[in-house]
């Protein structure tokens, strides 16, 4: 039994654990690409504003976003789900409560699940009949809502919970609880193993067996010995009981695990909402400072496409106190964007822009945008300028080749690159020579490239040798130096930032 | 049996292999003390060492184990021989664990476990080989004298009633119903199994990934009383079965054949070597056959490099570097110059264990070479230690220079590195040319670690090598040594190159 709210088929690699007093996700680390997105695309505002004072849900929210969904369907399955969550959010946040409550309860239940196989029986036990009650809960939750929920997932996911969890079902289960109790001492069965030790120990369903008469008043052959403890034989009662707990050390086993299943079902149910209610966290935080959101239109990758209407950085909106300026694109068929322009002029917030969109669309989110189409990858890089190294100059190219190489050993076809001022660290020659090889390089391996860059030798030999299958944009600065961060569809111009620079600095009173 | 075998050895034909207790004085020069520890894994428990500190005088005996290596490169042959010295160190450890057990019938059952795993070994080496076509006369001999023991009367009673016994001991099942401070034991009447009810109830919730919370139970050697009460009762219950078990033991008290014993350890010799060699190999590196002949002087080598320090890199996932060198005509010196941490040592190290694993039989770094089968080999190492007292390290060095030099003959290998580094360029330069009057005197095969490069062109039997830098960046150490140097290109380019980038490698990668 499964929620499958995220997919019809597949499961996170993280789950829920409590450590303390608190829960928090436990999963594979960040890698080092997840890692880099966080930063490069300044992630942190956005999950705070998915967690909504929850850092589970903060967490969950992390996960899943910077694990993309590579098949477009998937997207739309979870698009649907998102649907029925944004029309009956009361509904989500109820199921969100019932899974956390029987977690909760359970972990607060006395009694370990090592030591003896008598401790981790009783342990287990206990744990079942608690999760007894919040199956019983989801039960009739299921037969409330059911009819007001409409997509796939939830359909799915509520006509499961009744047919697994009958009232007949609950009944043997009940029994069963009862009979673990072992009244009755316990019966094993076993072969001679190496050095005729007892082997393949098993522990069998308990009956009360009679000789036979003649093996009773000793004429018969026999048939059974037994052995006494001798009193005060504390060796030899401590022997007994390991031998007792080799057998009910599989019940034990069993029923410990039939505990856990329950447990990660509830733990799945757990993280699956929690995506869902961080969507609706999110939704609420970007209505509020009136930014427009959609569903994005995933398309297959073979299509090349990439367009959008209105679409802003949903973080840089959340920060800031201003309506944000919003960018739109003709629509085309495009594996690469050059970004160039004036400094400050919005080049670093159009891409992204684009990353975060690209990012929120494969989590199957909405994006904030009023209209956006992209094709479905097969994950984002990011390969930012870093601008806390201050070694000197050969030093900083050397990082930023090495990391681009570390980038390298991961990107596989179809995965989109983003470049932010990237081989700049060195003349612009070497830089353009670099940069030009490795960008040739990604899109002739089937990649698609998103490049912020200062380098007119570069992107001047994509205009001329790609134009038709890329996207120029250049932010402009107007005659006054006030900069509107919006861009515009137009070729890469030479520019000189030296007296950008200049100016920024104040000059020194030469012109 | 059949016809008598004279000496069944995997190791030399017909007789006793050489072996030598102590290392070779150029041992730990060389790192050779490093390989042998990665060879016999540290401990050594089959006494391998001697078997790899003694150098072969012969071409026929290093044919004849160099054969024996080129059948072990047969899978078959090579799973067969390890299967059998698995089975075998399992059956030693069984029958010394046996000796320390209390009760007598736990006893008798180990003594027929390790029988059982001998018996397997042996027949399963047999079968193996019969189905092989070994190529070499070791392993023709090794198959000729499993077929006459497999089929000796000794063999074939030892199979016979260990197999009796065991079938009767395999059939006994029983249960045992504990109830407070008693123990009922009977024969088996069938029940259904209670832990597979419970998971079945909850089977709709099952997903892959169980913990398992099945508590592990000590594994004590000896049976507690209670265990042993048991099995007493379980011998009143199956009688016969019991019975048999003590004959058993009886008769067959010891089992394991000497001859058996000896080839055991012999084959450990090629398998441990081959292991280090597949752990090196993993990494991409090769091993060959050296042409290995007496006297020769035309010695040469093709992308070599030094074993112990690949086996270090290879375990840490470093690269190895190698080399090559070629010494013809009246080459006899290498002399190796070139910046520090180069890999200067590193080639020297090489050359001298080459000869010394080639004289062993044994396959060698590189993907090919021709080595001279030497009658001794000779290293003068800097000594780490007395930098304190600078004459009294130029005189060490001299003293041992001198032995060195009136030891070594025609027919021995040399390696001098960096010595006089203690004193003046003008003595060291003075002192080193009468080194390499000395050495070209003798004719012997020599490399000649040195800063002093002029010692390169001192005879024609000389000739110079350099540690290289990358081309493209002098702080860079390429770890090659060869004959001639490159010229220096933009330092950006190399750079990407160095880290693949180019357009070209970076396809390439990502075409994965």
């Amino acid at each position: 039994m499964k929620a499958h709210l995220l997919s019809p088929d597949s499961d996170v690699d993280f789950t829920i654990v409590k450590m303390r007093w608190t829960y928090s996700v436990e999963g594979p680390p960040l890698t080092p690409r997840q890692q880099a997105l966080i930063d490069d695309l300044e992630l942190g505002t956005l999950f705070d504003a998915m967690a909504g004072g929850d850092p589970v849900i903060g967490e969950i929210s992390k996960r899943l976003m910077l694990s993309e969904v590579e098949d477009p369907s998937e997207i739309l399955y979870r698009q649907a789900v998102l649907g029925d969550c944004l029309a009956h959010p009361e509904v989500i946040r109820d199921m969100l409560a019932i899974a956390v409550e029987a977690i909760d309860t359970e972990s607060r239940l006395w009694g370990g699940m090592s030591g003896r196989p008598e401790t981790v029986l009783h342990r287990s036990v206990e744990a079942l009949s608690n999760f007894v009650v919040y199956l019983k809960k989801l039960r009739h939750l299921a037969d409330e809502q059911a009819s007001v929920m409409t997509s796939e997932g939830f359909r799915a996911l509520f006509a499961e919970l009744s047919r697994e969890l009958s009232d007949d079902y609950f009944r043997s289960v009940e029994d069963h609880l009862k009979r673990l109790e072992l009244k009755d001492g316990v019966l094993l069965s076993a072969r001679l193993g190496p050095a005729l030790k007892g082997s393949d120990y098993v522990l069998r369903s308990p009956e009360a067996s009679r000789l036979a008469l003649k093996e009773r008043i000793g004429l018969g052959p026999r048939t059974e010995y037994h052995w006494d403890l001798p009193p005060r034989d504390e060796a030899g009662g401590q022997a007994i009981s390991d031998l007792a707990d080799r057998g009910v050390n599989l019940v034990a086993n069993a029923a410990a695990q039939s505990a856990d299943h329950i447990k990660s079902f509830f733990a799945a149910l757990w993280v699956e909402l929690g995506f869902y209610a961080g969507c609706l966290n999110l939704y609420g935080a970007l209505r509020a400072k009136a930014v427009t959101v959609a569903m994005p239109t995933p398309v297959a990758w073979r299509n090349a496409e990439l367009s959008w209407s209105s679409l802003v950085d949903p973080c840089l909106a959340l920060r800031s106190d201003s309506p944000v300026v919003a960018n739109d694109s003709s629509d085309g068929r495009r594996r690469l964007v050059i970004i160039t322009g004036a400094n400050s002029g919005g080049k670093s917030t159009m891409l992204r822009s684009v990353g975060i969109a690209q990012l929120m669309m494969q989590a199957g989110m909405f994006v904030a945008a009023s209209e956006l189409r992209a094709c479905v990858t097969s994950g984002v890089f990011s390969h930012f300028i870093r601008e806390e190294d201050t070694t000197m100059t050969s030093g900083k190219f050397d990082e930023e080749l090495q990391r681009m190489s570390l980038l390298a050993d991961e990107l596989r076809p179809h995965a989109l690159v983003l470049f932010n001022e990237s081989f700049s660290a060195t003349n612009e020659r070497e830089g353009s020579e670099i940069a030009t090889q490795i960008v040739e390089a990604l899109l002739d391996s089937d990649m698609s490239v998103c490049f912020v860059t200062h380098n007119f030798t570069f992107a001047r030999h994509f205009y001329e040798s790609r134009r038709d299958s890329s996207l120029f944009l250049r932010a402009e600065r107007e005659a006054d130096g006030r900069r509107p961060f919006r861009l515009i569809e137009a070729e890469p111009l030479p520019t000189s930032f030296g007296a950008d620079i200049y100016s920024r600095l104040g000059g020194w009173g030469v012109e | 049996m059949g016809q008598m075998t004279a000496w069944v050895s995997v190791l030399t034909d017909g007789a006793k292999p050489p072996e030598q207790v102590e290392e070779p004085d150029y041992f730990k020069d060389l790192n050779l003390a490093q390989v042998v520890s990665a060879v016999t894994d540290g401990s050594d428990p089959y006494n391998l060492a001697p078997l790899f500190h003694a150098r072969l005088q012969d071409q026929a005996a290093v044919a004849y184990r160099q054969d024996a290596f080129r059948d072990l490169g047969d899978p078959k042959i090579l799973q067969a021989a390890q299967a059998f010295c698995d089975s075998m160190e399992a059956v030693g450890k069984i029958v010394a664990h046996s000796k320390k057990v209390t009760f007598a019938r736990p006893r008798q059952a180990w003594l027929l476990e390790a029988a059982i795993r001998y018996l397997s070994a042996v027949e399963t080496f047999e079968s193996s080989l019969t189905s092989t076509e070994p190529r070499s006369k070791s392993f023709a001999t090794v198959r000729s004298w499993l077929h006459d023991y497999t089929s000796s009367a000794r063999f074939v009673s030892l199979r016979t009633d260990a197999s009796t016994v065991k079938k009767m001991l395999d059939s006994v099942r029983y249960s045992v119903r504990i109830k407070g401070g008693r123990v009922i034991v009977r024969r088996y009447e069938e029940r259904p199994d209670y832990a597979a009810e419970v998971l079945g109830t909850f089977a709709k919730f099952a997903r892959s990934d169980a913990h398992d919370y099945r508590v592990a139970f000590r594994r004590e050697v000896d049976m507690n009383h209670v265990e042993a009460a048991i099995v007493e009762m379980l011998a009143k219950l199956f009688s016969d079965e019991f019975a048999a078990l003590e004959g058993f033991s009886e008769s067959h008290a010891s089992f394991v054949d000497d001859t058996a014993a000896r080839l055991d350890r012999e084959l450990r010799f090629y398998l441990s070597y081959l292991s280090l060699a597949r752990r090196v190999s993993g990494a991409g590196l090769v091993f060959c056959y050296p042409a290995v002949r007496a006297g020769s002087k035309e010695v040469h080598a093709s992308d070599t490099y030094d074993l112990a320090l690949a086996a270090q890199l290879v375990s840490n996932n470093k690269p190895v570097v190698t080399n090559s060198f070629h010494l013809g005509g009246v080459e006899r010196i290498v002399v190796v110059s070139g910046p520090n941490q180069g890999g200067k040592t590193t080639f020297a190290r090489t050359f001298g264990q080459l000869h010394h694993l080639a004289s062993l039989g044994c396959p060698v770094p590189g993907s090919s070479a021709a080595l001279a089968l030497c009658d001794n080999i000779f290293t003068h190492f800097e000594r780490e230690e007395d930098l304190s007292n600078l004459t009294g390290k130029l005189e060490d060095d001299l003293i041992r220079a001198r032995e060195l030099l009136l030891k070594a003959t025609g027919s021995s290998v040399v390696i001098i590195n960096e010595i006089f580094s203690s004193t003046t360029f003008e003595d060291a330069r003075w002192l080193s040319r009468k080194v390499m009057e000395k050495l070209a005197q003798l004719d012997a095969l020599a490399v000649v670690v040195s800063f002093i490069d002029e010692l390169s062109e001192f005879a024609p039997s000389t000739f110079s090598m350099v540690s290289t830098v990358d081309p493209d960046d002098p702080a860079v150490r390429t770890f090659k040594v060869q004959r001639q140097k490159a010229d220096g290109k933009a330092y950006a380019s190399a750079l990407a190159r160095r880290h693949r980038l180019s357009y070209n490698d970076l396809v390439s990668r990502l075409a994965r």
